[in-house]
């Protein structure tokens, strides 16, 4: 059903990107004059209040206060006269998406959270989504959202189908973007708010850079931030040009991004890989400086995607990353635990009771132990077998 | 209440073409006589799935039993995988909450993942937890295995406020009465 | 996907006329006792069909609606058998609470719906027979101690008004989050004993032609749900 609903939206809509020109209609204006300025306006706001109060409801929006107060001081930093208006959001979603609603709260999936480096990306990314609010993007695609959802039903980004006109608003700002036009107006206006607040505008380009290269190797099909290649290029493009002759910024605070967002991005890891996306964590781990990111044991993490993934040759990959990650820390229980399992399956009966032992050593009350136990038991059986010759 | 509404619908929309009948007293055995399993007494039957054996007692969203059994080759049809007979239970319970997630619920916490003896073959048992638009929280137990090229999934779905407590019971002792081939 | 079609095709001449049933405990079947039953607020929304079919929530029409049900409600002539008291503040926990049993509420209403409507004959018996457990669970006997109500009523309320001329019946509820078997209206009440959580009755009506905007249409679907709460009418 999704995948139908997705893509009949798609077909609906697929005039958009490059058509006709939006009516102009003038940018909120801050403070106590930041309001819908019509009836009908006034309704696709309460429809956004609905959205965001059915995602937070549903267990779909972290409850991390630290990590929420950040995202947010960033945005009003970027927005200083919209304090109190636009109010970001951390979906506990994976995928490279991001999507502002017509009532000004934002929604970042953790999927990109966890791909930023540092603070200035971060800003580039919801400068450009607070553009969307401020200028009123969805307001103004409002006929193409009404006229076009002739299904109505809108999987979009946020896992369950959600219904109602906020729900396609959102979903066309996440999955085909805006027209072309509203676009460029987010990067260039968003690009200024950048600047003006402080930031390293060269950064801007390089996120997109990054989002390019990871969506080639992971060959990521499913709709996200940007919905197609030539798309995630102009705006790279664009952000390479408006950035041509930018310096760094005076006295730049120290950048907390990393250290802060630690905890996120191995969860984010963790959930890619239970959600099989194996091929986005192949391609995330593969690149030496995104692997400088993760703790010394994330070597488990790329052995588990190629554990999983089981192509030809995986199961090779899974072993060498095992042993990569017991190199780099050997206290780390689960990999042990997990090149135990490619023993026992490859046969090596011995090994395998030794890094099952070995795991069950150092992971005490791990609540998986009964697995462990069993395949130990298993592992030293057949091992003990061999050994009499049977 | 957004829920309340779309089931309000679906039921209309699909009700009229359900047919159900009474559990009875003895065993029920599975296609081909793949399997045999004793259902909750006085339980209602939806009879017009014939590939599946479906119960509750009140309505399918309050309490549901569910006994599938697929070729190995389709087990996962969102992630597009085979489950394969070298897989180890604790890898199919891997690949079967990755189908989960897919399958419309991503954010699903796992409560409880063992290996558990079902119909007498090594499997899984996997307990999970997820909110719905409302808010509302169900639970679900879903127990694998594989046996000579065929998946088999025996799983209960409840509400987690009142009804899943009360009728895991059940579930419990018609997992215990599965018996394969 | 093919079998849901059919199904479709098949049920689409029925739907065209309004549809009702009631579901009755065992409790309050041979007279029962008076209830006094919290009034919880009703979840009432009016919305419009644009011409591309989409739903969209009107809230000025949705907080009048809301309104007139409520003032359908205190109406409603159910004399010594039944009566409403409101609902008092409540901390965030205790709000939290019922929240969470409402949206119970949703779910087990919903299942009667279904049975009554689409359940057969087995199903039509099942529900007589006393021996379903519809239940929201004993999580709001805090209210019976806090208010002195031995019950709560539960409301739903829909109402589809089409722009364009294009027609609202069997907008298809699953898609648009808008349950309309029938009609381009409807109502479910409900109400649930609050220390057992037991659901004592429930009654469902549609209607083609209501404006829940309107107080006149409001009282006659509102009045056509209660018409069958045990000892209507008496006053």
């Amino acid at each position: 059903m999704r995948r139908l609903a997705a893509a009949l939206f798609l077909a609906a809509t697929a005039a958009w990107p490059g058509s006709a020109p939006a009516q102009a209609l003038a940018p909120l204006k801050g403070g106590a004059a930041t309001a819908p300025a019509s009836e009908e306006e006034r309704r696709v706001w309460a429809q956004a209040d609905e959205l965001a109060a059915t995602l937070a409801k549903s267990g779909r929006v972290l409850d991390d206060p630290a990590l929420t107060a950040y995202v947010q001081r960033v945005a009003d930093r970027l927005f200083p006269e919209f304090k109190g208006h636009i109010h970001v959001h951390i979906l506990k979603a994976q995928g490279l998406n991001a999507f502002a609603l017509p009532n000004g709260d934002i929604y970042l999936n953790e999927g990109i959270l966890a791909r930023f480096r540092n603070e200035s990306q971060l800003a580039a990314l919801l400068g450009h989504e607070g553009i969307h609010f401020v200028d009123r993007h969805s307001y103004q695609s409002l006929e193409n959202a009404k006229s076009t959802a002739a299904l109505g039903t809108v999987l979009a980004v946020v896992g369950t189908p959600v219904v109602g006109l906020a729900a396609n608003l959102l979903a066309m700002s996440s999955i085909t973007g805006y027209s072309r036009e509203l676009e460029s107006e987010a990067d260039n206006l968003g690009y200024k708010r950048l600047v003006a607040a402080g930031y390293d505008p060269r950064e801007a380009p390089k996120l997109f850079k990054l989002l390019m290269t990871e969506v080639a190797a992971s060959g990521e099909k499913e709709p996200f931030f940007f919905a197609t290649h030539p798309a995630l290029k102009d705006r790279y493009d664009n952000y390479l040009r408006l950035s041509k002759n930018a310096t760094a910024p005076k006295d730049p605070a120290p950048d907390r991004y990393l250290a802060t967002f630690a905890g996120l991005r191995l969860a984010s890891l963790k959930a890619e890989v239970s959600m099989a996306r194996y091929r986005q964590v192949i391609a995330l781990l593969k690149e030496p400086e995104r692997h400088g990111d993760y703790p010394p044991y994330v070597d488990y993490y790329l052995g588990e995607a190629y554990r999983q993934r089981g192509e030809k040759g995986d199961a090779e990959l899974a072993k060498a990353a095992y042993l990569e990650a017991i190199a780099a820390a050997p206290e780390f229980a689960l990999a042990h635990r997990a090149l135990g399992m490619q023993l026992l399956k490859a046969g090596d009966y011995g090994g395998a009771a030794r890094e099952l032992e070995r795991y069950l050593a150092l992971a005490g009350h791990a609540a998986d132990h009964a697995y462990a136990r069993m395949y130990l038991e298993e592992a030293r059986k057949r091992r003990d077998e061999r050994g009499k010759g049977k | 209440m957004k829920r309340l509404l779309a089931l309000l619908a679906l039921a209309a929309l699909l009700g009229g073409c359900a047919t159900y009948a009474l559990t009875g007293t003895g065993p029920v055995a599975g296609p081909d006589k793949s399997y045999s399993v004793a259902l909750p007494r006085n339980w209602v039957r939806l009879t017009s799935m014939s590939d599946r054996v479906v119960v509750t007692r009140d309505g399918f969203a309050l309490q549901r039993i569910m006994i599938t059994r697929v070729a190995a080759k389709d087990a996962f049809p969102k992630l597009k995988k085979p489950a394969d007979d070298k897989l180890l239970a604790s890898e199919l319970a891997e690949l079967q909450i990755a189908e989960l997630k897919a399958a419309g619920a991503p954010n699903l916490t796992v409560l409880e993942n063992v290996p558990a003896r079902i119909g007498g073959a090594i499997g899984f048992r996997l307990r999970i937890r997820f909110l719905n638009n409302d808010g509302l929280a169900f639970e679900q137990v879903w127990c694998g295995v594989l046996d000579k090229g065929y998946y088999y999934l025996i799983s209960f779905h409840a509400p987690e406020l009142y009804y899943f407590d009360k009728y895991l019971p059940d579930f419990d002792r018609t997992l215990a009465s599965f018996r394969l081939g | 996907m093919r079998r849901l079609a059919l199904c479709v095709v098949l049920l689409a001449p029925l739907a065209a006329a309004a549809q009702t049933y009631t579901y009755l405990d065992q409790s309050l079947r041979h007279g029962g006792a008076v209830h006094t039953a919290l009034l919880v607020t009703p979840d009432v929304a009016v919305s419009e069909i644009s011409a591309g079919g989409v739903v969209e929530k009107i809230p000025q029409w949705s907080k009048r609606a809301t309104h007139n049900v409520s003032n359908a409600l205190l109406r409603v002539g159910l004399g010594p058998k039944l009566h409403f008291t409101e609902l008092p503040a409540l901390s965030d926990r205790e709000q939290h609470a019922l929240e969470q049993h409402v949206a119970l509420f949703s779910v087990v209403a919903s299942q009667v719906h279904s049975n009554s409507l689409a359940g057969g004959e087995l199903w039509a018996k099942r529900l007589k027979s006393g021996l379903t457990d519809y239940t929201v669970g004993p999580g709001l006997a805090f209210l019976a101690d806090k208010t002195g109500a031995d019950t709560a009523l539960l409301m739903v309320a829909r109402d589809a008004e089409s722009s364009g001329g294009r027609k609202a019946v069997m907008v298809l509820g699953a898609l648009f989050g808008v349950g309309v078997p029938g009609g381009n209206a409807f109502a479910v009440a409900g109400l649930v004993d609050l220390r057992s959580g037991r659901l004592l009755w429930q009654s469902f009506d549609s209607s083609i032609s209501s404006d829940l905007r309107e107080p006149a249409d409001t009282n006659k679907l509102v009045e056509g749900l209660f018409k069958s709460y045990p000892g209507a009418g008496a006053k």
